[in-house]
């Protein structure tokens, strides 16, 4: 028995012979024609159907003319219509009389032309590392998603392109950095129809920031100063973090390429500085600890700078250091040793020694 | 020589003392420019002052002679800790204060040979500096038949220096202390005693 088929979309009707070059259109309604069965006691066909498989024996139900088989009469076509265009269907035909039916006559097979439906695609908004874990990656298919392919274009692969794979990816790897790196999902199921991609952009820096300290000033008879030093990032710019001690981490003022950090407070004795620069992507460096020495001037100090100035006792080179704090830089009230102990240290240490500010 | 604190202008500024020790032995002797003590020790109360000669924009926070004294001009040290310190005779001018939290912060050294060097400093909080006039006081011994040449006054004269500087309250930028040596002029006077 020969047969063919009529794929009627909503407005369309479309012929096709046996060998079923029936396009993948959307269609709800199917034409078959079949050739005429040449038995004198011949009672009728039946037209059978089924989605997804072509495992015997068509099951499938649905269709406005009922569940498969369809009786009819002794015509040699019939539409079967009330398809779900989302499923691929399989029709076949055989012949009846009172004594029994006929073999299944050959398969026509119409394939689903719906492609997939990407129901979540979600990645990090930033990446230390080439390779970006997928947050989510979901499709659906009536008839079954049957590859996924992650990739940097928006033109749609061909459903036999390199790169599909059965399950969704949990990962993409970069081939580069980039501050806006999008990302394209697809999908397609069993009939090669791709679905439309979704993307998602992501910032992929695997490079962390630069950080630098100028010199501290140490050690210091001043409770504060001013930290500065630059910073860098290689796309995003960083933020900068200053922690004293155990306390926690205070952000500094980022100004371009430089950073600033009002220190105050600075505890009797050894103040670690822990310097910390962040980039956009997540990106840590930490600089060494430097080391702030804060100590009260008293009057002893006072009096041990007048005995330095007065040439009366001679300073180690750290009781120099620590006597030469003169002059004070007013806009940063720091000191600027001058290498030189004379009055002028002695006016600072005693003012500090009797509590006076700069 | 008090040299200008990382201040190559202040160096230059550095101004040689009024020939107090020129006056010192011309108040001994009664002029001619020379000292006889002929009639054994005596002693000599050198006032240094510090006279404006334009308004000082901020106090004196500080002040730092060095000189040299006349052979046979001596001063009394003796520091258990610091025996080169000058102990005896050292006080505070009128325009510092004359009170005994003054006093703590004038400070004298003597090294050889006559090498003296003293400081005042202002060491309180409650009083910002002080302003131009008598700085300090030191009381010197002359021993017996002392007496010295117009010439070496000259060279013992061009060798005092001082530096005064003061802490302008009033800055937000540049550097503190500030020198003051541009307007202050010394001046010395000497009293003699017995």
């Amino acid at each position: 028995m020969r047969f063919t088929c009529k794929i009627i979309p909503v407005f369309f009707v479309l012929f096709v012979n046996l060998v079923l070059l029936c396009p993948p259109v959307f269609a709800t309604t199917v034409a078959l024609q079949w050739d005429s069965n040449t038995e004198p006691d011949l009672v009728g066909y039946r037209v059978y159907y089924q989605t997804v498989s072509s495992s015997l024996t068509f099951q499938g139900t649905g269709a406005n003319e009922g569940a498969s088989p369809v009786v009819i009469g002794t015509q040699t076509t019939k539409s079967i219509s009330g398809l779900d265009p989302e499923y691929a269907y399989y029709f076949a035909v055989t012949a009846y009389n009172a004594a029994g039916e006929s073999d299944y006559s050959n398969f026509v097979y119409i394939p689903e032309t719906t492609p997939p439906v990407i129901t979540s695609f979600l990645v990090p908004g930033s990446s230390t590392n080439l390779t970006v874990p997928i947050t989510t990656f979901t499709a659906t298919d009536k008839s079954g998603v049957t590859g996924y392919l992650l990739n940097e274009t928006a033109v749609a692969p061909a459903p036999d392109a390199a790169g599909w794979v059965a399950t969704a990816p949990s990962s993409y790897t970069f081939t580069s950095e980039g501050n806006t790196k999008t990302l394209y999902a697809w999908a397609k199921d069993a009939a090669g129809n791709v679905s439309t991609s979704s993307s998602a952009q992501v910032l992929v820096d695997a490079t962390p920031p630069t950080v630098t300290l100028k010199p501290v000033f140490t050690p210091t008879i001043l409770t504060s100063q001013i930290l500065t030093g630059t910073v860098s990032d290689n796309f995003s710019g960083a933020s900068v973090s200053v922690q004293v001690g155990a306390a926690s981490p205070v952000a500094a003022t980022v100004n371009g390429t430089n950073w600033t950090f009002d220190l105050t407070n600075l505890s009797v004795g050894a103040n670690t500085i822990a310097v910390t620069a962040a980039d956009a992507a997540g990106n840590i460096t930490t600089i060494p600890v430097a080391t702030i020495t804060y100590y009260q001037a008293t009057i002893v100090d006072a009096q041990q700078s007048l005995n330095y100035v007065l040439g009366l006792a001679t300073p180690t080179a750290e009781q120099f250091v620590r006597s030469d704090v003169a002059p004070i830089d007013m806009s940063t009230h720091q000191p600027k040793p001058d290498g030189k102990l004379d009055i002028d240290d002695v006016i600072v240490m005693l003012r500090r020694a009797v509590g006076l500010s700069w | 020589m008090v040299g200008g604190k990382g201040d190559a202008g202040m160096t230059k500024r550095m101004v040689r003392l009024f020939p107090l020790f020129a006056m010192l032995l011309s108040f001994g002797c009664g002029g001619g420019g020379s000292a006889d003590t002929t009639g054994g020790p005596a002693k000599a109360t050198i006032s240094f002052s510090l006279i404006s000669t334009a308004t000082l924009p901020f106090r004196i926070s500080g002040l730092q002679i060095d000189g040299t004294l006349p052979a046979g001009v001596t001063v009394t040290t003796g520091d258990v800790n610091f025996p080169r310190k000058i102990t005896e005779g050292l006080v505070a001018g009128s325009a510092v204060g004359a009170t005994a939290d003054w006093q703590s912060s004038v400070f004298g050294s003597y090294s050889a040979p006559n090498r003296v060097r003293l400081i005042i400093a202002d060491g309180t909080n409650v009083k910002p500096g002080f302003g131009p006039g008598e700085m300090v006081r030191l009381t010197c011994t002359v021993a017996a038949g002392t007496s010295i040449s117009e010439s070496e006054r000259l060279a013992l004269e061009s060798a005092i220096t001082f530096k005064a500087s003061g802490w302008d309250p009033t800055a937000t930028t540049g550097t503190n202390p500030k020198p003051l040596n541009l307007f202050l002029s010394p001046k010395i006077a000497v009293t003699f005693s017995n």
